[in-house]
């Protein structure tokens, strides 16, 4: 009798932690499309179908996801896409990577050859399906810092995210506008990717006449700075600096370094967000914090019209501005913009838009495609933006420097970041 | 160096006595009631949620949310020891079973938080503000505030298992329940009385690590390193946990400082490895002769 009670006990409570699996929002369980229909049927306005692959159980794929629910039906509304004499909604047909490769591959081909997808914005998982894209003249406008998506062999393939080129034209500007700091601690979490933006900074530095006192690795969940706190004050940098960690750990990590008496130069890199840090604690100790800011902080007398635009509609879809991460949403706008100058659906024409140098215009500020001649790849595949930086002064946001996507360029030409470019 | 050195003592000893105030009271519950609570942590997390919640969104002073924040993670502790866990001890093979409730528990108390509070971060802002400074060394009031009520609960909590008749029969129940219970200690409300202090120890370190550092529904894998802790410091030994927690936190911080993240971690198995080897019932324990399953 006492093992039937069991049973059901243990029985009762698997049913509600499957329940409770089955209602999270975090971790979506199917792979199955969804897709966010025209808001509109009139006849007369045709439908384009414009692939989403990202992982919906990542925070920022799912910012990503969110924010595209919203601003993509919003664009619809305002009329949609305008070619030659026609109009197309556009109905995005969305899939969840995972992050893993196979499955991402196998959305791919559900993409391409079921839903006879011709655009597709993708994510990380890029180097497992870029060869059944390129096969079938699909365009794919990716978030990736994969090197492979680079390649000059391929066709249809851009890079449309900030991921490859900020942080070299972001050190850049300090290296100018700091001449007088040299020393810097870098603070990473103790993962892949913390492990590459540290080599990535090794690399950079000398070029750029910095020097990295320190490299403090923690492991990623952690919340207590107080002894990597100690070892950045053992260096005593002039710039400290800390990235990668998400808004925790970059919060902490700066508070416990003022903490244990650090009065240099906080520089994040990676963007400052007083939004994400103030939900962690009060905005003291990164007061005086320097870095890139997202143009949806920006005051409303310098926020460009499409920011303002984008926020409304996700305010109007979701009730709220919660300051998602939508940093991968960029590639929509990316494409919205080749798909305009191309004036055609046909994928060759729209990637020969891309890859002549397109200038385009996104909630996150304008940018450019630009060619990677350390890539031996002429053809201007990887995007540039253009960037501000700010300061918290008081916990109120201080614009420092507006740096548009041509002079950014011109500091990777000036460096030499991706190689020599011919004049 | 000389004050690089102390400061990572400091460091260190703040650190290692939030491990001590867990492990102390994870102790209290295996040591007593035998459940390995592996949802222990959970109830560190809900009481770092508790305090949050009631002083962000309510505007509730620190202390009284404190209060909350320990009581609730108490009270919950008692009603499941009462539905679930009085039950699987009357049971055969106890032990486990009681383990496959504690990870259901584990997982539906974590799940909940992330429906409830989602993924992202929240933080209570200082309450205490300013920097001590000494000699070169470095401490927030914040978190000498964290260590003098840390230090407070535990004294309260040896004050009660070795002068109060509640305590006497708690360490009674723990040496052997039937030979304590024919001196007219009652072994099932002492296991009750475990179980809620035992919570309330947990929810109260949520509550006074919130402000230090930052909420998250995360918070619950502490756990893992508690049960470290309690394996070093000797299952039910409380002087163990005090020592194994302080162990914890100078490993960490010097390895922190000196061999970096990954290494300091290897640095922790391998004095927990090299311990257990001679000791096997660790520190202060005694070696458990057969698994009580």
């Amino acid at each position: 009798m006492k093992g039937g009670k069991l049973l059901v006990l243990v029985g009762v409570m698997l049913l509600a932690i499957s329940l409770v699996a089955i209602g999270c929002p975090a971790a979506p369980t199917t792979t199955a499309p969804t897709t966010t229909a025209p808001t509109t049927t009139a006849p007369e306005v045709k439908t384009l179908k414009v692939g989403l692959l990202c992982n919906f159980g990542w925070p920022l794929g799912l910012d990503m996801k969110k924010f595209l629910d919203a601003v993509v039906p919003a664009y619809n509304e305002a009329g949609g896409l305008a070619i030659g004499g026609d109009r197309y909604k556009i109905d995005l047909i969305e899939y969840d990577s995972k992050n893993d490769p196979e499955t991402a591959r196998a959305a791919v081909e559900r993409m391409v050859y079921q839903d006879e997808v011709k655009f597709i914005l993708g994510d990380i998982t890029a180097d497992a399906w870029i060869s059944l894209t390129e096969e079938n003249k699909v365009v794919s406008i990716l978030s990736t810092n994969s090197p492979a998506a680079l390649s000059p062999n391929l066709k249809y393939t851009f890079q449309g995210s900030y991921l490859n080129t900020s942080t070299p034209v972001i050190w850049a500007w300090f290296a100018e506008k700091y001449p007088e700091m040299k020393t810097v601690v870098n603070m990473s979490p103790d993962a892949l990717q913390g492990h590459a933006d540290a080599g990535a900074l090794q690399a950079l530095f000398p070029t750029l006449g910095l020097e990295l006192a320190d490299i403090v690795y923690y492991p990623p969940e952690t919340t207590d700075f107080s002894a990597f706190a100690t070892k950045v004050m053992a260096s005593n940098p002039q710039v400290f600096c800390s990235a990668g960690g998400g808004t925790i750990q970059d919060y902490l990590s700066v508070k416990f370094v003022r903490e244990a008496g650090y009065e240099g130069l906080v520089f994040m890199y990676r963007g400052v967000d007083p939004g994400g840090w103030s939900k962690v604690g009060p905005l003291d100790p990164v007061n005086g914090t320097i870095g890139p800011l997202m143009y949806t902080y920006l005051p409303p007398e310098l926020m460009p019209a499409i920011t303002k635009e984008s926020k409304d509609a996700y305010i109007a879809k979701y009730g709220s501005w919660d300051d998602p991460v939508a940093l991968f949403a960029f590639t929509w706008y990316v494409l919205q913009d080749a798909l305009e100058k191309a004036q055609s659906l046909d994928p060759d024409k729209v990637a020969q838009v891309m890859a002549s140098g397109l200038k385009f215009d996104t909630a996150y500020g304008p940018g450019m495609m630009i060619s990677r001649p350390d890539q031996d790849n002429p053809r201007t595949i990887d995007a540039l933006y253009e960037f501000t930086m700010a300061t918290l002064e008081e916990g109120e946001i201080k614009v420092l420097d507006q740096v548009s996507a041509d002079k950014a360029f011109e500091l990777i030409k000036k460096y030499e970041i991706f190689g020599v470019y011919p004049d | 160096m000389a004050s690089i050195l102390v400061q990572l003592v400091v460091d260190g000893l703040a650190m290692g006595l939030v491990y001590v105030l867990l492990a102390s009271g994870f102790n209290l519950i295996i040591g007593i009631s035998g459940i390995l609570f592996l949802a222990y942590g959970q109830f560190y997390m809900l009481g770092a949620y508790i305090l949050w919640g009631l002083m962000v969104l309510f505007k509730v002073p620190f202390f009284v949310s404190l209060c909350v924040a320990t009581a609730v993670p108490a009270i919950l502790g008692g009603i499941i020891y009462k539905l679930i866990f009085q039950r699987i001890q009357s049971m055969k093979r106890q032990f486990l079973n009681g383990i496959v409730a504690a990870l259901g528990l584990l997982t539906l108390i974590g799940q909940a938080a992330l429906l409830g509070f989602g993924t992202s971060s929240r933080g209570v802002g200082s309450i205490f503000t300013g920097m001590l400074e000494a000699g070169g060394i470095r401490i927030s009031v914040e978190r000498l505030v964290l260590i003098t009520l840390a230090l407070a609960v535990l004294l309260g909590l040896h004050l009660l298992l070795q002068r109060t008749s509640i305590g006497r029969g708690m360490r009674a129940v723990s040496f052997n329940p039937d030979i304590a219970a024919l001196q007219g200690v009652n072994p099932g409300r002492t296991f009750l009385v475990s179980m809620v202090v035992g919570c309330a120890l947990a929810g109260f370190a949520g509550g006074i690590m919130a402000p230090v550092f930052a909420v998250s529904p995360g918070m619950g894998s502490i756990v893992l390193l508690i049960l470290l802790v309690v394996m070093l410091g000797g299952v039910g030994s409380m002087i163990g946990a005090i020592i194994a927690g302080l162990i914890l936190g100078l490993t960490l911080s010097f390895g922190q400082y000196f061999i970096g993240t990954g290494l300091a971690q290897i640095l922790f198995f391998a004095v927990i490895g090299f311990i257990v080897f001679f000791r096997p019932g660790g520190l202060l324990g005694q070696p458990m002769e057969e698994l009580p399953i």
